[in-house]
């Protein structure tokens, strides 16, 4: 588990650009999609999550804004930018690639 | 429960620097964190647990938040005036602690020991430690002192200088050495009031002379054959008087410390007196007082001594029934000289401020001070006298059938006399006119009677 926890990590930036290309989305909404994507096995936290936010920001992959909710709680919205698009189909295009490759690595092992 | 969630986060950023995203920062994960905790409780958990777990989601934002730190910048000149103060306050507040010591040192076997001395050590120690409270306190923040601002870019400080290290470190011990004087000198103000005022030394003092082991120390009898005395008496009173004894005594009383005690030696018929033990003294030193000196010769040696020379500072001399076929020579700073029924085919006679009384019988005088004044009482025998002053008066009394030549040579000083000269180009002659004076002075007068 927690290996995979590892991996996943890794790619948190593509996990949550992924989550953004469906809509605009804010930060609970998305670890909840992730947490329910992956059947309550995976969720970030609030540190790793807005870290990451933070760094998407700053390379101008998502944009924020803050939501006008009649409920009173201010939420910030974040929205991908053809930037972010770019970015998350080449993280995509390799995350393909690198699981091909370990599936092969793994595969052609596991038999012997 | 959702108050303890916000409290919980307020404390997260208590130590935060306001700023519009450290707020929003704040203000999203408030919000995901009460949305995740009221989900919790949807599910069913307890206020408890969906508290617990939501606090747990959060996870550490340490890295995240941006800290209160102010970024410091100072010019290059500001960085160097710290570093210099720094130093400066640092080494003096260093040698206070090595001078703190001075007190108990300088005072020991004072009055003084037991209360001023460790007083003074102590306030001296507290003045040290306050300089490095207060260098500690004012010194620019630690991040600070090894980047500087130049144009807006930080980069590093620039070294100090060989140069500028020497100076500073000449500063520090030139300051060392003020301080050191001030703290010695209001010492020494301090001790001479508890000694009455009775300070000889302060500083070094060098009283040294050769063969000094061969002295023997302290009041003597001698009875070998004496032809030459020679005294070097700094302080008090030096006698020396003929009498009816057989032997040779030197007194000085009572003196407590045998380093104080006189010395004395004799070698080839010469008697050598001293004050005390040879050696170079440093530091702050009281003289032991009145330290009367009695030579007492007898009549043979007294009436065939060749030479007797005696030296003081502020102490003062007496002889009485010396008679020298040679030398008679007293020098001295202050001390006053009597000598009476003396007599010397040469006298001689230096001095700085001290009196010169004398009678008896001499060949030749030669006689010279600065501020003293001179009173000779001579003999027929007179034949040439010298005598030099600048302010200190000369009189001399003569005896009637003396004939002399005066030659007075002065820019302020009178001539008052009862004689009545012959005036022949600068001299002044009387009666044979034989005998030679020779006096000069600044504004000293020459007083001349006959008897």
């Amino acid at each position: 588990m927690s290996i995979t926890a590892d991996i996943i990590r890794g790619h948190t930036d593509a996990i949550i650009l992924s989550n953004l290309m469906k809509k605009d989305n804010y930060g609970y909404e998305i670890n909840k999609a992730i947490k329910r994507s992956s059947d309550g096995e995976y969720e970030l936290n609030e540190a790793t999550l807005y870290t990451a936010f933070k760094r998407l920001q700053e390379s101008g992959c998502i944009t924020c804004y803050w939501g006008s909710e009649n409920t009173g709680a201010r939420r910030k919205y974040y929205s991908i930018t053809p930037q972010g698009i770019k970015l998350y189909k080449e993280k995509l295009e390799d995350w393909k690639i690198t699981k091909s490759i370990i599936n092969k690595l793994l595969e052609t092992e596991d038999p012997e | 429960m959702s108050d303890r969630i916000k409290k919980y986060i307020d404390e997260i950023f208590a130590k935060a620097e306001s700023c519009p995203e450290n707020d929003d920062m704040k203000q999203e994960i408030l919000q995901n964190t009460l949305d995740k905790y009221n989900d919790l409780l949807a599910e069913g958990k307890t206020p408890e647990e969906a508290y617990t777990a939501a606090i747990a989601s959060i996870g550490k934002l340490d890295g995240i938040i941006k800290k209160n730190t102010v970024t410091y910048t100072y010019t290059k000149e500001e960085v160097l005036r710290d570093r210099k103060k720094s130093a400066i306050l640092l080494s003096v507040s260093v040698a206070l602690y090595i001078l703190s010591i001075l007190p108990p040192i300088l005072l020991d076997n004072t009055v003084f020991s037991e209360t001023l001395a460790p007083a003074l050590m102590f306030v001296i120690i507290a003045i040290a430690t306050a300089l490095i409270i207060y260098r500690a306190k004012t010194r620019l923040p630690k991040n600070a002192r090894n980047t500087i601002v130049i144009n807006g870019t930080a980069v590093p400080a620039p070294k100090m200088s060989t140069l500028e290290k020497v100076l500073i470190t000449l500063g520090c011990v030139i300051g060392g050495l003020i301080l050191c004087t001030v703290i010695a000198v209001s010492l020494f103000m301090t001790r001479v009031v508890n000694d009455g005022g009775n300070i000889a030394g302060f500083g070094i003092i060098t009283d040294t002379y050769e063969n000094a082991n061969e002295y023997n120390v302290g009041d003597g009898e001698i009875s070998e054959a004496i032809s030459e005395i020679d005294i070097d008496w700094t302080d008090g009173e030096v006698n020396i008087v003929s009498y009816g004894g057989d032997t040779v005594s030197i007194q000085e009383g009572q003196v407590s410390d045998e380093d104080d005690m006189l010395r004395y030696r004799v070698a080839n018929g010469k008697l050598s007196i001293k004050y005390r033990k040879s050696g170079t003294r440093f530091g702050l030193f009281s003289e032991p007082t009145n330290k009367t000196l009695f030579v007492k010769v007898p009549e043979n040696i007294a009436k065939n001594l060749a030479k007797l020379s005696v030296e003081t500072v502020s102490a003062q001399t007496n002889i009485a029934g010396i008679y020298c076929t040679n030398e008679l020579s007293v020098e001295t700073t202050s001390g006053k000289c009597i000598l009476t029924d003396c007599s010397a085919s040469d006298l001689d006679f230096d001095s700085v401020s001290g009196n010169l009384s004398f009678n008896g019988d001499v060949l030749s005088a030669d006689v010279s001070t600065t501020s003293g004044d001179m009173v000779l009482d001579l003999t027929e025998s007179i034949r040439e006298l010298s005598s030099e002053s600048v302010s200190g008066n000369l009189s001399l009394t003569i005896p009637q059938g003396r004939g002399f030549t005066v030659e007075f040579d002065t820019v302020s000083g009178d001539l008052d006399s009862t004689a009545a000269f012959v005036q022949k180009n600068k001299h002044r002659i009387y009666g044979d006119g034989t005998a030679k004076f020779d006096v000069e002075s600044v504004s000293g007068d020459l007083n001349i009677s006959l008897k």
